[in-house]
């Protein structure tokens, strides 16, 4: 005997699956907007990108840098303070120090922070920033000039006055970033 | 044997939920990729469009500030402006710094707790506190004019955390803290553009409120098409501000006041919006050094 149509189990098993497709496809759809919401918070979040921008607003703010030897950091004369709480800015007279650390056996990048406007309460704090981190340096790119620096006393490295653009040095296991931040 | 032709259908299906699985991960990386490129894009229009604008404008700020002034009539101190880059806005406050009242020379003049008093009268309608964080080592100056103790170089060591938007906004009636108050200039108040207020909180121990109505009465004149006649026939002195007192009828011991008729300190704020949130930055420019023009940036 001649078929010429589906069994009626091959019908139902195709309308399921159509109808598990269908629904995927809707769920996706719908899913679409709220997926790209997600990323994005994700991005905002992603640990490199916000070091980078930290690091960004510090540099705009301030007005000369020193290097720590040994690509270990450098401290930041300027405006860049934050509140110690919130962690917004609040545009005060501070020294920050970004600084790779030792902390139970681990490299942690961190950022120290005093206000030099407030000698008797200087507010100093520490800021875990990153770990894993080997290496961190920046350097001036163009017309850099030394600067004297009268509030440090480290006699291994010159400050120099932060131009329009710094080139940033970031080293981890895996990979290193090379940036160059056009501040101003 | 029966053909079973079911089966083709079956396959076909399974490898569309297979192909569907597989174009879903794309399709989720391809969004990945795109929120990252568009973020990217964002940021480096916003970076370039801060840069371009403070490139573009501080350096002529005087200049504009003059043409503006020609057309209006009127003194002309700050200059507004709004431009869109892509789906980005930008607002511009072009500013004489010079005509805002500098907090520096306000401590060289009095008193850090009475200046404090006096800012807080000033901005007594402003949901801030003002407690001035002055350095101990000022910050360093340029060197070809009469030095003022920078002790104070931002608005975050006068009001504390305040967003920027709180310096840019004016209350009621008071003036918002960023067109009254200035942190950068040598001291001296260009009287050709300053606000009674800033007169007043300047030289307010040295000029009545008479004074200064008379004295910015003058200043108004000398932008009219018609000034009129001297008041006597003695002839007037050729320094601009003599003259100006002279024709305020105030008297000579008034010649000590913090004025001048130039302006070589000028600002920028930028202010970029787009859907998601505000960005403040502020470039000042001081040119009182011509050879060695100093900037200052500051961004939240």
């Amino acid at each position: 005997m001649k078929r010429n149509a589906f069994t009626l189990l091959e019908l139902l098993l195709a309308n399921m699956l159509i109808a598990i497709l269908l629904a995927a496809l809707l769920l996706l759809i719908s899913s679409l907007s709220r997926e790209q919401k997600k990323i994005t918070a994700a991005l905002d979040q992603d640990p490199t990108s916000s070091i980078l921008a930290l690091l960004r607003h510090d540099l705009s703010n301030s007005e000369s840098a020193r290097a720590l030897p040994n690509q270990r950091g450098f401290i930041l004369t300027g405006h860049a303070g934050l509140d110690p709480r919130s962690l917004t800015p609040t545009d005060r007279r501070a020294r920050v120090i970004y600084e790779i650390r030792r902390r139970a056996n681990v490299l942690c990048l961190i950022r120290e922070q005093s206000y030099l406007d407030d000698p008797i309460k200087p507010q100093r704090f520490e800021q875990l920033i990153a770990t894993n981190v080997t290496s961190l340096s920046v350097s001036g790119t163009s017309a850099s000039t030394p600067v004297e620096d009268d509030e440090l006393n480290i006699e291994d490295t010159a400050a120099f006055t932060l131009s329009s653009s710094v080139s940033i040095h970031l080293g981890m296991p895996n990979h290193a970033i090379n940036q160059e931040l056009f501040l101003r | 044997m029966p053909k079973r032709r079911g089966y083709i259908l079956l396959t076909t299906l399974a490898l569309l939920v297979l192909s569907s699985t597989l174009l879903i991960t794309l399709a989720r990386s391809t969004i990945q990729r795109s929120a990252e490129a568009r973020q990217s894009h964002e940021d480096l229009q916003r970076r370039l469009g801060q840069l371009s604008c403070q490139r573009a404008l501080l350096p002529h700020a005087e200049t504009i500030l003059i043409n503006q002034e020609k057309l209006h009539i009127r003194p002309y101190p700050t200059y507004r402006a709004s431009i869109q880059l892509g789906a980005q806005y930008f607002d511009l406050v072009l500013a004489d710094e010079q005509s805002k009242a500098n907090v520096n020379a306000l401590l060289d003049l009095t008193d850090k707790p009475r200046a404090e008093s006096q800012l807080r009268t000033t901005f007594s309608n402003l949901a801030a506190q003002i407690r001035l964080h002055a350095s101990l080592t000022p910050t360093s100056a340029p060197t070809t004019r009469p030095i003022l103790p920078r002790h104070l170089s931002s608005f975050g060591q006068i009001f504390d955390s305040t967003p920027p938007q709180n310096l840019l906004t004016p209350r009621f009636d008071k003036p918002a803290p960023a067109e009254l108050l200035t942190l950068w200039t040598d001291g001296q108040l260009n009287i050709r553009r300053c606000s009674p207020a800033s007169l007043s909180l300047l030289n307010g121990s040295l000029l009545t409120q008479l004074d200064i109505r008379r004295l910015i009465e003058v200043r108004n004149t000398l932008y009219s098409k018609n000034p009129p006649p001297p008041p006597s026939a003695t002839p007037l002195p050729a320094d601009p501000i003599r003259r100006l007192l002279t024709l305020a009828q105030l008297p000579p011991n008034k010649s000590n006041l913090h004025l001048t008729t130039t302006s070589k300190t000028h600002s920028l704020w930028i202010i970029v919006r787009d859907p998601r949130r505000q960005w403040y930055s502020l470039a000042v420019l001081d040119q009182t050094d011509q050879d060695h023009p100093r900037p200052y940036s500051f961004v939240w």
